[in-house]
């Protein structure tokens, strides 16, 4: 039997004199007819009690009541409707948590579900309601990355680690030109015709000059022909990325909101990242919010939630791999590329900080790695790497008080923690727009000590 | 985990299936619930599952304690030893940072440099949740209120996933007789808890984190970009937003709840429809007003120490109460406001009764709701500012701010604000009319439409994702 009955319980099992109606009293006390037995007795003496109080809908339900195994069967008609015609999301979102065992059974259940769905045509009400909304139905962590494989074959890795342009600043510091590192091996070109073939052997390569010791932390110093800001033409940045850039976004904001010269705006999206473009394909918005926004600078806060496999032809990358550095480092140049395509002039990426836990960081290092070499593939690209190098830093101290850099994961700043990464963006800005350096320099946040 | 999520969508259908499989054997059942509960709860972080296992072996062995002797002294000491336990760990976990920050700030201005660390604990999710619900399960039977239970029951009192992380605090007379037998599996009403469960879905992520993303996030991110209009929008947003992702989190908790076969304790009763403030104040986060009322406000003394003490009292109450919600002056001073707003409204209604005149005033009813509706409104906006200068930046944007291009209002965000403070307008009639209409398709029928509606509402927010809920913090 699917459900052994549950015996009644007599009125004696619950100290009320024998005959009492157990179902009258309950609804008497206001808790309905489920709250039976032992308890009742204390249920039913304190039911004018005013803080037995309970949802209005339940207590006053007069339609049909039902059985466990009705509810049942309904929980698990909801949960197989919501899955099966929208399986797309199912997908995305199982693809999108981070490696593991449910991930795992999730994805191994949510794909070929997913596929039969599509032929069935299953997701056609939730994809009609995604195109009405005019956002792409496509549920991929696919990133084709075909389209800037040769402005990787054409680049050079002429200034070495994290040298994209000509190198300056420590963080912090006054600027120091630095001499291109000509220890870095060039990258060999692989000569094979097909895009297939010259991939994988074009990653590992890409990467390799960044992959082992860790080189001093820079600042980039922008190009120096970008046209200055003027009162017909302000200077527009778009600040950009995932949860991480929402403190410091909005203190280059604050910074940035006196400097007539400048406009700026920030848009984020949690939890987006470059391993799971179905949760936000951040190449073609990106271009479309610089198209829209007319943005001369993009600055990117993009990379803390990627802490995962990366999925390239139907294959996965395993993380901490060269060939997991390598395609996100193509991702990296697609996006710049696309923002610098759709008008921007310059892109300025921050990468994500040192992390408290080593795990973590250990996926931010391969970030900054994938970051350096892409800087270097890209000209306009300006890459901030507050990790490799850098301690871990809990709090510092401000106006001589000690206070909190990170938020309680380690990874987020704080409001005063946010200052490390908005006064090295205005430092780089400087570089590009000297015409606007003093007031840069004059809404720097305060620097935390 | 969270509600709104695939992870939990799966795992409520194998526990509600376990669950009702289980529920004849009452032993069986109580492991199985706890080990489902702890799931739950260590999904996100394993090292919280030791937390609340010591939370539930403080509570249980010092109700042990008080229950076990007559002696007034010793049950004294024991509920003194419990409620230090307790406070403890929610000091650790929740105060450190603020009091030791608050500490080092005073002791600067004296140039005194105390070295004490300065970490960043991580918040175990719902601790001041599980915490409050075992002090009073503690007192009441320090207070010979309650007899002292089981391991298990008091395990599963503690833990049960439905409240664990963030209410409603379920108190142990209304929950503990629950478990004294098995729940009937032949009489759920079923209808309403998937009502709730799934006006609570949309609650949250259909009109909660639309509102919290395009409006308030940015605005309390960073005010002065922002104009005059958009600010007041993000404060009257804020309102909104709070009471969707509260409510709609304890929808889906009293929802799952009963389908489990469980009742829990009513949180929200259309708050902001309130035309006085103690009024607002029984319709809002009914549970911790309760709480506070009997563990807080009547031990000090209640109104029955003159018309100076019950002020006083009622001003300690909500200062604490504000404590509560997060450790942060921010939160202090919101306490206080409540509270110095409720001795005011107290005093003015004692006065008007003295004259022989009706308690409310001559005001309209309708004015009534607006003034208090504009209070704790405008109160909300300590609660959501990150530090007392942002708080004082959003207020002052409100005038500095006249000119400024106008960005974050939409067509869509005006929508959804003006639809999440609507929605408790709509009579419960209406919803009661809705459901029965509802609940004469199959039952089976039922669930397909249950996810459609999911479907439509996740198909709405697109790849978006689910924030945290805003109580989960607290």
């Amino acid at each position: 039997m699917w459900f052994r009955p549950i015996p009644e319980i007599e009125a004696g099992d619950t100290g009320l004199p024998s005959g009492t109606d157990l179902d009258a009293l309950a609804e008497a006390s206001g808790s309905g007819p489920a709250v039976i037995g032992r308890g009742l007795e204390t249920q039913i003496s304190q039911a004018s009690d005013r803080e037995f109080i309970y949802h209005p809908w339940l207590t006053t339900w007069v339609g049909p009541k039902t059985t466990a195994a009705g509810v049942i069967g309904c929980v698990a008609a909801a949960v197989l409707t919501g899955f099966v015609f929208n399986t797309g999301y199912v997908l995305s979102t199982a693809t999108g948590m981070p490696d593991g065992q449910v991930k795992s059974a999730l994805t191994a259940v949510a794909e070929p579900v997913h596929s039969w769905a599509q032929g069935a045509r299953l997701n056609v009400f939730s994809d009609g309601i995604q195109t009405a909304l005019g956002r792409q139905s496509a549920f991929t962590d696919e990133f084709d990355t075909s389209s800037v494989l040769a402005l990787v074959e054409q680049s050079q890795p002429s200034n070495g680690p994290l040298g994209g342009g000509p190198s300056g600043a420590s963080i912090g510091v006054p600027l120091i030109p630095v001499a291109p590192d000509t220890s870095a091996p060039p990258i060999e070109v692989a000569n094979e015709p097909t895009q297939a073939a010259r991939e994988p052997a074009l990653l590992p390569k890409l990467i390799a000059p960044y992959a082992k010791n860790a080189p001093p932390r820079q600042l980039p110093v922008m190009s120096s022909d970008l046209t200055q800001p003027s009162a017909d033409d302000r200077l527009k940045v778009l600040i950009a990325g995932d949860s991480l850039s929402t403190y410091p976004g909005f203190l280059m904001q604050e910074q940035l909101a006196d400097i007539d010269l400048v406009r700026s705006k920030l848009i984020w999206h949690n939890g987006t990242g470059l391993t799971k473009p179905r949760l936000l394909d951040w190449r073609a918005y990106l271009a479309e919010q610089v198209e829209r926004r007319n943005a001369d600078v993009v600055v990117m806060f993009l990379g803390a939630n990627d802490m995962g496999s990366l999925t390239k032809k139907g294959k996965v990358i395993p993380p901490h791999s060269d060939q997991w550095r390598g395609e996100y480092a193509l991702r990296v140049v697609a996006v710049t590329d696309a923002a610098l395509k759709a008008g921007a002039s310059s892109v300025i990426w921050v990468g994500p900080p040192t992390a408290r836990s080593k795990q973590t960081d250990k996926y931010y290092r391969d970030i900054n790695v994938a970051l350096g070499a892409a800087d270097d593939v890209i000209d306009d690209l300006y890459v901030i790497d507050l990790s490799t190098g850098v301690e871990y830093k809990e709090t510092g101290r401000s106006s001589g008080r000690v206070v909190p850099l990170r938020q309680a994961d380690g990874i987020h700043w704080t409001r005063a923690g946010s200052s490390e990464p908005a006064n090295a963006i205005l430092t780089v800005l400087e570089t590009g727009y000297p015409s606007l350096a003093p007031r840069l320099q004059a809404a720097r946040a305060e620097e935390i000590g | 985990m969270l509600f709104p999520t695939i992870e939990f969508a799966v795992f409520f259908l194998v526990v509600l299936t376990l669950s009702w499989l289980f529920m004849p054997y009452p032993r069986i059942w109580k492991v199985f619930i706890i080990l489902a509960s702890f799931v739950f709860y260590g999904y996100a972080d394993l090292r919280f599952i030791a937390l609340l296992a010591t939370a539930i072996f403080v509570n249980y062995f010092g109700a042990v304690a008080i229950g076990r002797t007559e002696n007034q002294r010793a049950r004294k000491t024991a509920l003194t030893l419990t409620l230090i336990a307790n406070l403890g760990l929610l000091a650790w976990f929740k105060y450190y940072g603020f009091f030791v920050s608050s500490f080092l700030a005073a002791a600067e201005n004296f140039n005194i440099a105390p070295s004490i660390p300065l970490l960043q604990i991580i918040l175990p999710v719902g601790i001041s949740f599980f915490l409050f619900q075992g002090i009073s399960y503690v007192v009441d039977v320090y207070r010979r209120e309650y007899p002292v239970c089981g391991f298990m029951n008091v395990a599963i009192y503690l833990s049960f996933f439905p409240h664990l992380v963030a209410g409603p605090i379920v108190r142990a007379r209304e929950f503990m007789p629950q478990l004294a037998t098995p729940r009937s599996p032949r009489a759920i009403p079923a209808t309403p808890a998937l009502f709730l469960i799934a006006g609570g879905f949309a609650k949250k992520i259909l009109l909660a984190d639309l509102i919290g993303l395009d409006l308030v996030d940015p605005v309390f991110g960073s005010p002065t970009a922002f104009s005059s209009f958009d600010v007041a929008l993000a404060i009257l947003g804020y309102s909104a937003q709070i009471y969707l992702d509260f409510s709609g989190y304890t929808d889906i908790a009293i929802g799952t709840a009963m389908l489990l076969g469980f009742w829990f304790p009513q949180n929200f009763n259309r708050p902001y429809t309130a035309a006085s403030l103690q009024d607002f104040w029984r319709r809002w986060h009914m549970t911790l007003s309760r709480w506070l009322r009997d563990y807080l406000y009547i031990p000090l003394g209640g109104n029955k120490k003159g018309k100076l003490r019950t002020a006083l009292n009622i001003f300690i109450t909500m200062l604490l109460g504000g404590l509560w919600h997060g450790a942060t002056w921010n939160f202090v001073l919101w306490g206080g406001l409540q509270g110095a707003g409720l001795v005011t409204e107290r005093s003015l209604t004692a006065r008007r009764l003295k004259k022989g005149k009706a308690p409310a005033g001559a005001w309209p009813k309708g004015l009534s709701i607006l003034v208090v509706f504009l209070f704790v409104t405008f109160a909300w906006v300590l609660f959501r500012a990150p530090d007392l200068t942002t708080a004082a930046a959003v207020v002052s944007q409100l005038w500095l701010g006249i000119g400024q291009p106008t960005t974050l209002v939409t067509f869509s965000v005006l929508v959804v604000v003006a639809v999440g403070l609507g929605l408790q307008w709509i009579p419960p009639r209406f919803w009661q009319s809705l459901q029965r209409r509802y609940a004469r398709m199959p039952l089976v029928v039922q669930g397909v439409g249950m996810g459609l509606f999911v479907v439509v509402v996740t198909s709405l927010i697109g790849q978006r994702g689910v924030a945290p809920f805003i109580y989960f913090q607290f």
